[in-house]
């Protein structure tokens, strides 16, 4: 059974579909980059999906009860809000309120906190208050908040924006880990390389439809980096793995 | 650990009040009164004027603490207080339009009853403004309006009043005061704070996934729509039935969860027990001040909550705008 699927998803706002008509499936294994220009309907498609924004067509998330959706899917949004000067440990622990009993947090909770703190290399920050770190390291405290969520799917939206490229790389290589493990990630990327590099597959839309769908090698083509990005590109399977460069504006 | 240091202190200030008054009782001879009935007069005081009193001022901070720190979590924002939403300025109509028309004066509960309805017709209001999908922005802005209507509504109570008289009777009992309650009005009260703070209670675990903003705790489980509507009820039942009771009454929940806030970890679910306690502490704190302050001059127990919130939130202010230099 698949992880995601999505039926003729359409998410308007007012008149207009800013998501249009979407047919996604998303299988264990399977670690998903959703790029797309600006206003493409990444964030739209991610969230509608999950059922956070009125939708019209299938989404097997937003059919689930909220906390059986909760056990499933993971959702780390792209505002990476911390309210409360809270410490990193109590911060990731809310990754498992969807698992919780009545009577709070169980030893299965604690480890898989643990888990996600190790995982995400933040063992000697599990004390620190998470409000006082930086940029990049709450971007890390809060996707170990979705590893301890220990969901089958997880959705991001632009993890990697704003680290710096050695943590952006890690991010990426977590996420193509945990797909590896047989679990499903779909993350929603701006940089081009980072999605040829890690993804297994990629998923291109444009104007709120989907236009093209496969390997990095299939999507990526010169002929839809111009039409939907107005790009062109330098993409080559390298010893080090695929490279990919934009070049030059087309428009 | 804090818990039980906080329920101490309310214990120890609850004694405190109620052996503070203008009658000068002895210790042992009050206890006795209170608790075994013994010397007519002085079991009048103990049990008819400061035994409601002290339980009055633990039950209304209690309940400003819990809001306070219950709306704070919810609004993700540490300069929220439970006077937001616009129950209390509205209730403070409710028991205005009471003293005004003579109800009051008739009737001894028509006006905490007067100040519920106020709250009641202001949780509906702000119901009907947010809508079913309001985020926490259109709450406040709801609130802002709604308060702004009530107070200009007091205000032209005010302005009609027929004589100084019933015009300077509101403006006292719009100041806060504990003086001079019955055990009808903690009666009264109890069971409205009592479902209000259950409510409130509740929903720490909401409050606590909030910390991760508004999208990240609905897709974590967390049902918005209905946590919202818990917290709006709750908190017009707590804040509704301690202006009823006690007048209005300022800056406890916003200055209660702010001091107890670094003790708990920040966590708001811990936060909001802490708060309750703590507001009760302030709450009798005040109360018993206002007492020994101006024993003879009436001292109004919001007077004294303000003039003391109200530097805190100048501090309060100064030290956010230092935090973002």
């Amino acid at each position: 059974m698949s992880l995601l699927e999505l039926d003729r998803l359409t998410v308007k706002r007012g008149e207009c579909p800013v998501v249009d008509g979407v047919d996604l499936n998303v299988e264990p294994g399977e670690f998903v980059g959703l790029i797309g220009p600006n206003g493409a309907g990444k964030t739209s498609l991610l969230r509608g999906a999950l059922g956070l924004l009125p939708h019209q067509g299938r989404s097997n998330l937003a059919d689930m009860t909220p906390r059986a959706r909760a056990r499933h899917a993971a959702w780390l949004p792209q505002a990476r809000e911390v309210t409360w000067p809270v410490s990193v440990e109590m911060l990731v622990a809310l990754g498992r309120t969807p698992w919780l009993g009545s009577v709070g947090p169980a030893g299965a909770d604690r480890a898989a906190v643990d888990r996600a703190l190790a995982r995400m290399g933040l063992d000697a920050f599990r004390h620190r208050t998470a409000t006082e770190l930086s940029g990049g390291e709450q971007a890390r405290v809060l996707i170990a908040r979705v590893l301890a969520q220990d969901t089958p799917l997880i959705l991001a939206d632009e993890p990697t924006a704003g680290l710096d490229p050695a943590a952006q790389i890690q991010s990426c290589a977590v996420f193509a880990d945990l797909a590896a493990e047989g679990r499903g990630v779909v993350a929603s990327l701006h940089d081009l390389g980072l999605a040829a590099r890690h993804c297994t597959r990629i998923v291109m839309l444009s104007r709120g439809r989907l236009v093209a769908d496969g390997t990095p090698a299939d999507v990526l083509t010169s002929e839809n980096l111009r039409s939907v990005f107005g790009l062109r590109a330098y993409f080559a399977q390298t010893a080090d793995g695929p490279v990919f460069q934009p070049l030059s504006v087309t428009r | 650990m804090l818990i039980a240091a906080l329920a101490g202190l309310v214990a120890v200030l609850f004694a405190a009040s109620l052996l503070v008054g203008p009658a000068a009782l002895g210790l042992g001879e009050s206890l006795r009164a209170l608790f075994r009935g013994e010397g007519e007069a002085v079991v009048l005081v103990m049990r008819e004027i400061r035994l409601p009193r002290a339980l009055l001022g633990a039950m209304v901070g209690g309940a400003l603490g819990l809001c306070g720190a219950a709306m704070q979590g919810f609004l993700r924002n540490p300069l929220a207080e439970p006077g937001l939403i616009g129950v209390s300025g509205s209730a403070a109509l409710g028991a205005v339009i009471a003293l005004q028309t003579g109800a009051a004066a008739a009737f001894a509960l028509a006006l905490p009853l007067s100040a519920l309805a106020g709250a009641v017709v202001a949780v509906l209001l702000i119901l009907a403004l947010a809508g079913p999908r309001g985020t926490a922005l259109v709450l406040i802005l709801a609130g802002i309006a709604i308060s702004a209507l009530a107070g200009a509504l007091t205000a032209l109570v005010l302005n009609l009043s027929p004589n100084p008289f019933a015009a300077s009777e509101i403006v006292f009992w719009m100041m806060g005061s504990l003086a001079d309650r019955s055990m009808t009005h903690v009666w009264l009260a109890a069971p409205f704070m009592a479902l209000g703070a259950a409510m409130l209670l509740s929903l720490g675990r909401g409050l606590d996934a909030l910390t991760l903003g508004e999208d990240a705790a609905e897709a974590m489980g967390i049902r918005l729509a209905r946590l919202r509507l818990v917290l709006i009820l709750g908190t017009a039942a707590l804040v509704g039935a301690a202006t009823a009771v006690a007048g209005a009454i300022g800056f406890v929940g916003l200055v209660v969860p702010h001091i107890l806030r670094p003790l708990v970890g920040a966590r708001p679910s811990r936060l909001l027990p802490a708060a309750a306690l703590g507001g009760a502490a302030m709450v009798l704190a005040a109360d018993i001040a206002v007492r020994l302050i101006a024993p003879d001059r009436d001292l109004k127990l919001g007077v004294l909550t303000a003039l003391v919130g109200a530097p805190f939130f100048l501090h309060l202010i100064w030290r956010t705008r230092r935090a973002a230099a």
